[in-house]
């Protein structure tokens, strides 16, 4: 007689909370990177990767706090409500997890204003000589690794469980930063793109440019994904089988490891060192493919590992 | 001392009289997915089919089932059934109450757990990490419900209602050692009888103990128990490792793309601005 576990019932709030959080992580950690080496002339890719993390960062607060039972009592992630304190939980991934959302909110709020100061999209004066003596690379670099813990917590948390899906290896969380990794930067690169197409842009060599740095590093995050994609799915064995069963494994297979993952990292591989110097825009169908396979990739791991999709 | 509850399934007869009076004393309404309305009367939908059992699962409504497991065949003369009286086993180590954000679930001092339901905020932890598929969300509160070991009844110095209802004594309430200690006994009863599978489930190497724990006449997998539940934490350390590994791969591959980059950007802009 097997074991009759009950499921969460984790469903579109927590899946599209994992898959904006990874982005707005991956967004982020990149920017911050780009801030600690990049040189000035990167300043604009840097900036795409903070105008995405803070909007995403609310939606995921938002999206957190809608799949709650009780909505209103979201409050009590954060505060006990005996004392009033912070009381964190350092045992569950969830409490800490909603504290680097929290962490990660005012740090990527601080990156976001301090773009749009630097652009002269809020021109307010005092704001931009205060701006100024804010160690900007600290709060980067604090930032990023909020954003790291954000962007792997939500595979870390699924993994803390026992349904056999999640918890047979502990690999999740790394599978999923390495998707937030590679979902983070196709949005910088999709930003750029839409930028680069509107003309806003100040100088397209130099962004070409850097998008092929950074592309570089997406297709370490895109290799470094199907290695932990493939060795997850081996090591789960059985428990595999509501991942890998019917339309669930059409779609990890199909739409994640070969549309998300193979095909973009072979069509960024051929583009390849040649366009170091003379790339001008991304390919918008690869980035795209990437975000469709990071949405995916959540979707049947959350959904299929619940027995729900 | 933990006070807790030793269930002898060698004598349970299946009569549900537990399940009627932990429903009855905690007011528990019935199951809703078995009751639909038809012309202004209740009636009973969904039928399990499965033996004496129309309860199915522990749920925010059945916070105890009886498990009926029927084994051989009537046909050939052999048939038996396995009974089991179901419900939270208040571990020692509880995964419900170590992942649970908000301190919701808690201990008391009589060792039982209990979800504190003016602090539960509905995120639904507690059910993933309880590997007895215990804890249930109550969708019309938007909470999560469990046995609480009656602890209004406890803390007043009275038994359960599930152990006061069983007519056979197989639900016993009281002190955990003690109870333990009777356990033991009984299995050594019972395998001089030749019950040679009687064997204690929850004694102190499961979770730390379960301080409602189990004698049964077969393995644990009979009656639908994991043999060896772990904490959910078990994969905390390594899957966090797992994680900053990945995270320095990631990292150094950015710093080295955009590293030689950095040089070169602030050596063109240093020459841009001397000349």
């Amino acid at each position: 007689m097997p074991v009759q576990l009950q499921i969460p019932e984790w469903e579109w709030w927590i899946v599209w909370y994992f898959f904006l959080g990874g982005i707005a992580g991956g967004a982020y950690f990149t920017s911050a990177i780009i801030e600690l080496v990049g040189g000035p002339q990167d300043r604009p890719i840097a900036r795409m990767g903070y105008y995405i993390a803070f909007p995403l960062a609310v939606v995921c607060g938002l999206l957190l706090t809608l799949d709650l039972g009780r909505p209103a009592s979201f409050w009590h992630m954060l505060v006990y409500s005996r004392t009033f304190l912070p009381w964190p939980v350092w045992d569950s991934p969830i409490s800490v997890g909603a504290y680097a959302l929290l962490v990660f909110g005012l740090f990527s709020f601080l990156s976001f204003v301090d773009a749009l100061v630097e652009t002269g999209r809020l021109p307010w004066a005092p704001l931009r000589e205060k701006y100024s003596g804010l160690p900007r690379k600290v709060y980067s670099l604090l930032g990023a690794l909020s954003g790291f813990f954000l962007a792997s917590y939500t595979g870390v948390l699924l993994a803390t469980t026992h349904l056999p899906a999640w918890s047979t290896n502990p690999l999740l969380g790394a599978l999923f930063l390495a998707s937030g990794a590679s979902t983070g930067m196709a949005a910088v690169g999709l930003g750029l793109a839409s930028s680069l197409r509107s003309g806003q842009a100040l100088n397209r060599d130099w962004i070409g440019e850097g998008w092929a740095r950074l592309k570089q590093a997406d297709n370490v995050a895109l290799i470094v994904e199907i290695v932990l994609l493939v060795l997850f799915l081996a090591l789960l064995g059985a428990a595999a089988w509501p991942l890998l069963s019917g339309v669930n494994g059409v779609l990890l297979i199909g739409g994640v490891l070969i549309l998300g993952l193979a095909i973009p990292l072979a069509m960024q591989l051929r583009g390849g060192s040649r366009r170091i110097k003379t790339s001008t825009s991304p390919t918008v169908l690869v980035l795209v493919l990437i975000l469709l396979g990071g949405l995916i990739m959540r979707t049947v791991i959350v959904m299929g590992g619940q027995g729900l999709l | 001392m933990p006070k807790g509850m030793f269930v002898d399934t060698s004598v349970c007869i299946g009569c549900k009289a537990c399940q009627v009076a932990c429903k009855e004393w905690n007011s528990l309404e019935g199951e809703p997915d078995h009751f639909q309305e038809v012309d202004g009367r209740l009636k009973a939908v969904n039928f399990t089919g499965n033996s004496y059992d129309n309860t199915g699962h522990l749920s925010a409504t059945n916070w105890r089932h009886v498990r009926f497991i029927e084994r051989g065949s009537s046909l050939e003369g052999n048939m038996s059934w396995l009974m089991m009286s179901d419900s939270c086993k208040h571990c020692a180590q509880a995964g419900c109450l170590e992942v649970c954000p908000t301190h919701a679930l808690m201990r008391t001092d009589l060792g039982n757990v209990v979800v504190e339901q003016d602090v539960c905020n509905g995120c639904r932890a507690c059910i993933a990490a309880c590997p007895f598929g215990v804890i249930s969300y109550n969708q019309q509160t938007g909470r999560v419900n469990k046995c609480t070991l009656c602890d209004d009844r406890i803390h007043k110095g009275l038994e359960t209602a599930c152990a006061k209802a069983c007519p056979t004594d197989s639900i016993v309430f009281g002190e955990v050692d003690e109870l333990r200690a009777q356990a033991r006994q009984r299995v050594d009863t019972l395998k001089t009888l030749g019950y040679n599978k009687a064997q204690l489930y929850g004694d102190t190497d499961i979770l730390g103990g379960l301080n409602v724990f189990y004698l049964l006449l077969d393995d644990p997998e009979e009656y639908g128990q994991p043999r060896a539940p772990q904490l959910p934490q078990k994969n905390l350390i390594p899957g966090s490792l797992a994680s900053i590994g990945t995270a320095i791969v990631l990292g150094l591959s950015a710093l080295i793309a955009f590293r030689e980059r950095g040089s070169n950007g602030r050596h063109q802009t240093s020459t841009r601005e001397e000349a």
